[in-house]
């Protein structure tokens, strides 16, 4: 724990951190067959706060991030008593339909280990 | 009974073999009922289009023979749902199959078994659609005529009312379809007369056995345990715990939404729950709530696409690379050239998944601009007509060795092969059915038939 702390105190030393050094877990997986979601989860409590508070996690720059449409955001919820935010989105077609490249949806989360999450 | 013991043996039954040793510490802390999840929507059409399990009959025989064994010599309930894995009538006969087979070999004393059947027909489905109760769940078109002609089986997702029967009859052993993940653990807790909501609760973090523990570990056992007002967890591996964090992050598992969950009938609310560590390994919840809404049931339908053949080529020429769209609109337009009786869309499919340049998130892909220097091209076509789905592959992949682009400085073959071959591939199916349908009776979709197993000759 005290590791952490001085891991996360050694980060506020710069201006802003990417999500990979803050998030214990980056993950994606179908939610049913129409969805695939994301899960970022923290083991500290004030790195699951500062992210949920950056603003950086929106629709509008989930969307961005995907290239897909603010329709296609199903949402971007903060789980508190998990210590993380998920984002849902439409999957490009139903799980293992023809052509689907990804029929587990757990390859789709990399794009999220390089949002820019400001510190302080 | 101040508590009920209900053990998760394993998160996905003959997926892999699982840990016996955590299930026979787990056996130790004599539970009330042992239960496994055997399927899931996750691995595509397939299995349920096809009408097949696709695991290996020994893996599935030693989850299953584990399990039954222990509960014969325990004297209590064992649970399994989404027999077979997609969960249609063949998936249940075909575990009833092995479930007899291990009584058999064992000589067991006789135990009565409840097949719990919930494929439903098209003509069914047809009839509920005309008389305006089926709805498209979130993301899926809507149900028309052709999409149910389209269907090779259809299941209905059952809760916890069919299995609660099926105790009510005598069951021992119950092999159910295709079911909620969580009815199969909340059912008998439910039957006993626990609080419903809880009982869900439970039923939802059991499902993937020890995935609600921490560190992740495979196929390894978990407990539940249920009182008046709370759940308790403890994972069965003595290298796991569970933390409130742990716990409590499971319900975001395989979810849309953290906080919801949504069973035949209910809407299970997470939000006032409240996690506590009760000792160095257990985790208690307590606060869960349950809204009644409409009874619906979820049906699942899968349908025939075409045979499927493959083909794999390697390119590591930057000039291709660079002229990559060219290079595969060649092999296109020498297919249409040569075959336009052949229609895409109608009478083949063909996909061109490039490994190195955006194949696994297509449109998705951040770095959709860098060039990487080598990539492998994946061809993948079918089509209704296996004649033609070979046929196709092979122009196209032979067209890709020698297609042209300009600028092109190489002039001998364009893409590098393992061997001068396609590949046959598992069939291809779609689904056809995401949808619910509204009903006045919780047991609508299911046929329950109990018989007497026994291992001894008469």
């Amino acid at each position: 724990m005290a590791s952490a702390q001085s891991q996360t105190a050694a980060l506020a030393a710069t201006r802003s951190a990417r999500l990979l050094d803050l998030a214990t877990t980056i993950r994606s997986k179908n939610a049913g067959i129409y969805n695939v979601t994301f899960d970022i989860l923290f083991d500290e409590l004030d790195r699951y706060e500062l992210v949920r508070d950056a603003g950086v996690l929106t629709t509008e720059s989930v969307a961005k991030l995907f290239h897909v449409s603010v329709s296609d955001v199903v949402g971007v919820i903060a789980h508190d008593a998990g210590q993380g935010i998920k984002i849902t989105i439409r999957r490009t077609r139903a799980s293992g339909n023809p052509g689907d490249p990804d029929i587990l949806g757990c390859q789709q989360h990399s794009p999220l280990y390089d949002v820019q999450v400001p510190l302080g | 009974m101040d508590e009920l013991r209900v053990l998760s043996a394993t998160g996905a039954l003959g997926a892999t073999p699982f840990d016996d040793d955590s299930f026979r510490r787990g056996m130790e802390r004599r539970p009330h009922v042992i239960g496994a999840d055997a399927g899931s929507n996750d691995v595509g059409p397939y299995g349920l289009g096809a009408n097949r399990c696709y695991f290996p009959r020994d893996w599935v025989k030693h989850d299953l023979g584990v399990m039954l064994l222990a509960a014969r010599e325990q004297g209590i309930p064992m649970v399994i749902g989404s027999a077979g894995h997609m969960g249609t009538d063949y998936g249940v006969d075909y575990h009833t199959s092995l479930i007899q087979e291990v009584a058999r070999e064992n000589g067991l004393a006789p135990f009565c078994l409840a097949r719990i059947y919930t494929e439903l027909s098209k003509e069914y489905i047809r009839g509920e659609l005309h008389a305006g109760r089926v709805e498209a769940l979130e993301g899926a078109p809507d149900l028309t005529d052709e999409t149910i002609d389209a269907t090779d089986h259809a299941v209905s997702v059952i809760g916890v009312e069919p299995y609660v029967e099926a105790f009510k009859q005598g069951a021992e052993v119950v092999i159910a379809g295709r079911s909620c993940d969580d009815a199969i653990f909340a059912s008998y807790p439910i039957y006993r007369g626990y609080d419903r909501a809880l009982s869900i609760h439970l039923g939802k973090v059991l499902e993937c056995a020890s995935v609600a523990a921490t560190p992740y570990m495979a196929r390894t056992a978990m407990m539940g345990t249920i009182r008046d007002d709370s759940i308790l967890f403890e994972p069965m591996h003595p290298g796991q715990r569970c933390t409130p964090v742990s716990v409590a992050a499971h319900s975001m598992y395989e979810e849309a939404h953290p906080h919801h969950h949504r069973i035949p009938g209910g809407l299970v609310r997470l939000e006032q729950c409240q996690f506590n560590q009760v000792d160095e390994r257990t985790v208690e919840v307590r606060g869960t709530t349950l809204e009644p809404v409409d009874l619906r049931l979820k049906i699942e339908g899968a349908g025939f696409v075409g045979y499927r053949v493959l083909g794999i080529v390697g390119v590591r020429d930057p000039l291709t690379i660079a002229n990559l769209d060219a290079f595969i609109q060649f092999a296109r337009d020498r297919l249409t050239k040569r075959y336009p009786q052949y229609q895409e869309g109608r009478d083949f499919h063909l996909f061109t998944h490039v490994y190195g340049k955006n194949a696994v998130m297509e449109s998705r892909e951040a770095l959709a601009g860098e060039l990487p220097h080598e990539i492998g091209i994946l061809l993948e076509v079918m089509s209704k007509d296996e004649d033609v789905a070979t046929l196709i592959a092979r122009l196209f992949r032979k067209t890709l060795m020698v297609a042209e682009y300009p600028g092109q400085k190489a002039t001998t073959g364009k893409a590098a092969i393992l061997a001068d071959e396609e590949l046959r591939g598992m069939d291809s199916y779609q689904w056809t059915m995401f949808h619910t349908v509204k009903v006045d009776d919780p047991l609508a979709h299911s046929r329950i038939e109990m018989e007497t197993v026994s291992g001894r000759s008469a």
